[in-house]
């Protein structure tokens, strides 16, 4: 197949209007774009013995990987979990070491799938959301605080609770990380009244995306 | 009438479109297309080429790693045996990995922690890693079945394998083995910390920068308005006979659905459209993406990947089948001991909860395992798990692996769920009337994924 063109260029909405000039551009924009459009969504280049002509997705390949926009809507699910156990009065005791004064910590590795890093600085994809539940020892009101370290920022979420059975809080807080490999420290110190914190069960999930004004790079 | 739409890519050769050559019919036909054959391709399960991010031209690989979970536990070997294992004691941790079609290799990193053992610790222990179907303990699926995993590290060991030759996508076990050899060595206890464990593909991180605002281009465009998540306009071949003048209508037309079919397709504007409008702004928990999104039920004929959502090794076990923990003493709160069994009851209880968000897929399409183990050969006949989101689901029967009569597999497709809503995920297990493990059911690993 003999060089295809493409084009990144969209067109104004009087470039293609009735009595508009007939300019090459136009016809260089209408019969560029779907080079660009065949070659995201199949992930390889559009004609053979060619290279893409797109710029490659955040993991390094070519084409839509549904990891945010502009390489497809993003895909929201759990990205690190942790779990102690129930706490269902038939499971053996809780193996979340104690909370107390000094709280307890974990430092630990995890995988970032890398989403689109954006100039502007637009990368809300690049954070994650706590979301926890657990079981304390009392009924009465209990604060706890939770301090997450990242290789980017450290959160601090403060999160006040009256029930022995701690229902599922999604944080608004959101957690940054780097794509790729991060060493994470996260650490529940109880602030309030003596408490100890049973079972816990948290994850990061995959944050809300904004809007972005943002075109694919050509 | 035909519509026209093209069954592989035919673009315009450069000539075609220079300054001062004519327009050509066949360009925008041409473009037309391309257009419709790709929004058929994305949109339907019958096109000539489905999406489904197989990485061989029908979307590119996703990269969803497999498994990211803090264990945050201890495990302990001793010479008597009298804790998580023995001195010569090997002790299995599972989990499962659904290798997508297209994925070849397997990367599993696992953090160990303790600066005293990390000292010595070849001397100690020897790491491995066995990767086998999931059904079938002896069977690797073109992969190598178990191999010696790589130490480096000082204070924290990071232990390493990768696993390649992968030739049949499906459900596997990545079971991370970690044996004693400390019958010469004078220590008398061994703690071993598990801190991490990460199964991914192997993939680069990202280079920084390259998504861009791009200010170059003209507005406002042609694109779709409101709420409309695609917009797209067939056009007939008549609308492109030899000789008949192309006009702004059909020029008009084209630019407004190339433009719907970048904003359906990328989750972007095109260009600088001032319509454009996503509903998913809300901070944490947004509506469901309107554009194209495999995980939306809506589009139930658009094709579907294979998604891991989420998989989580609740326990270990010993090679032979032994338990690491008595359920009679169980371990406390402070210890954080490795993972005791889980003293079955004929009432179905909720074990093991995992935090997660569920997607927006059609019914059916949610597909979820659970791995169990017993102590001795009681056998799994009257034990009974499945997973919980939303409501009570039906027990099944777990069947015990190919060449290890104490592991079980249950798996299946029929769970209720709440689509795009964070929920807790529980692993119900309970047992009938019969013979049963007098010290009670080790839960392993749950697993759920989209399949199509």
């Amino acid at each position: 197949m003999t060089a295809r063109i493409t084009s990144t260029r969209f067109l104004s909405s009087t470039a293609t209007a009735k009595h508009a000039p007939a300019v090459a551009e136009v016809a260089q924009s209408l019969a560029g774009r779907p080079r660009v459009a065949w070659e995201m969504a199949h992930g390889i280049s559009a004609v053979s013995g060619e290279a893409p002509v797109i710029g490659l997705n955040p993991q390094g390949l070519v084409g839509l990987d549904l990891s945010g926009p502009p390489f497809g809507a993003a895909l929201l699910m759990p990205v690190e979990t942790y779990s102690s156990g129930t706490g269902n009065g038939v499971v053996p005791a809780s193996r979340w070491r104690t909370v107390d004064d000094d709280g307890h910590g974990a430092t630990f590795n995890m995988w970032h799938r890398p989403h689109a890093q954006h100039t502007d600085g637009l990368g809300a994809l690049q954070k994650v959301a706590l979301a926890w539940s657990g079981q304390q020892s009392a009924s009465t009101s209990t604060a706890w605080r939770w301090t997450i370290t990242t290789p980017v920022a450290e959160v601090t979420i403060d999160r006040t609770v009256a029930t022995t059975a701690i229902t599922l809080h999604t944080e608004t807080t959101l957690i940054p990380l780097r794509p790729g490999d991060n060493e994470i420290t996260i650490r529940l110190v109880r602030v309030g009244a003596t408490r100890t914190m049973n079972v816990l069960r948290w994850s990061f999930l995959t944050a809300a995306k904004r809007r972005h004004g943002l075109s694919f790079p050509g | 009438m035909a519509v026209v739409k093209s069954t592989s890519f035919q673009g315009s050769p450069m000539v075609d479109v220079d300054p001062d050559v004519e327009t050509w019919q066949r360009v925008l036909r041409n473009a037309q297309g391309d257009i419709a054959g790709t929004l058929d391709d994305l949109t339907s399960t019958a096109a000539a080429t489905p999406i489904v991010h197989g990485g061989v031209g029908n979307g590119s690989l996703l990269g969803i790693p497999w498994v990211s979970q803090c264990l945050d536990r201890t495990l302990d070997f001793d010479t008597g045996g009298a804790k998580d294992g023995g001195a010569t004691d090997t002790v299995f941790h599972p989990w499962f990995v659904v290798v997508e079609p297209g994925e070849t290799s397997v990367v599993v990193e696992i953090t160990i922690g303790n600066a005293t053992l990390a000292a010595n610790f070849a001397n100690r222990f020897v790491p491995r890693l066995r990767f086998c179907q999931a059904a079938d303990f002896d069977t690797a699926g073109g992969a190598v079945l178990e191999t010696t995993m790589t130490v480096s590290g000082s204070l924290r060991l990071r232990l390493s394998a990768t696993v390649t030759g992968i030739t049949t996508p499906g459900l596997y076990l990545a079971i991370f083995m970690i044996e004693s050899i400390s019958t010469s060595d004078s220590v008398s206890e061994l703690t071993c910390e598990l801190v991490d464990c990460v199964i991914r593909k192997k993939r680069n991180k990202r280079r920084r920068g390259d998504v861009v605002r791009d200010e170059t281009n003209p507005t406002p465009v042609q694109a779709p308005t409101g709420a409309a998540s695609l917009f797209h306009q067939s056009m007939d071949e008549t609308l492109f006979t030899a000789l008949d003048a192309m006009t702004g209508w059909h020029t008009s037309r084209l630019d407004r659905n190339i433009n719907g079919l970048m904003e359906f397709m990328t989750g972007s504007p095109a260009g600088t459209n001032e319509d454009y409008t996503h509903t998913e702004d809300a901070l944490i928990n947004p509506t469901t993406p309107r554009f194209n999104a495999p995980n939306r039920k809506v589009h139930s004929s658009h094709p579907l990947p294979v998604i891991p959502i989420v998989s989580h090794c609740h326990g270990g076990i010993k090679r032979t089948g032994g338990y690491l923990v008595s359920p009679s003493t169980p371990a406390s709160v402070a210890a954080r001991r490795a993972f005791a069994p889980y003293p079955l009851v004929v009432t179905e209880l909720d074990y093991g909860g995992l935090t997660v968000r569920v997607p927006d897929v059609p019914s059916g399409k949610l597909s979820w395992a659970i791995l169990v183990g017993q102590s001795n050969a009681a056998g799994f006949a009257n034990v009974r798990v499945a997973p919980r989101l939303t409501t009570t689901p039906t027990m099944v029967t777990p069947t015990a692996l190919t060449g290890a009569t104490y592991l079980a597999l249950a798996q299946g497709t029929t769970l209720d769920f709440d689509p795009d809503e964070i929920a807790s995920l529980f692993s119900r297990m309970s047992l009938v009337a019969g013979v049963h493990d007098p010290l009670g059911y080790c839960l392993l690993a749950t697993c759920l994924w989209v399949q199509p």
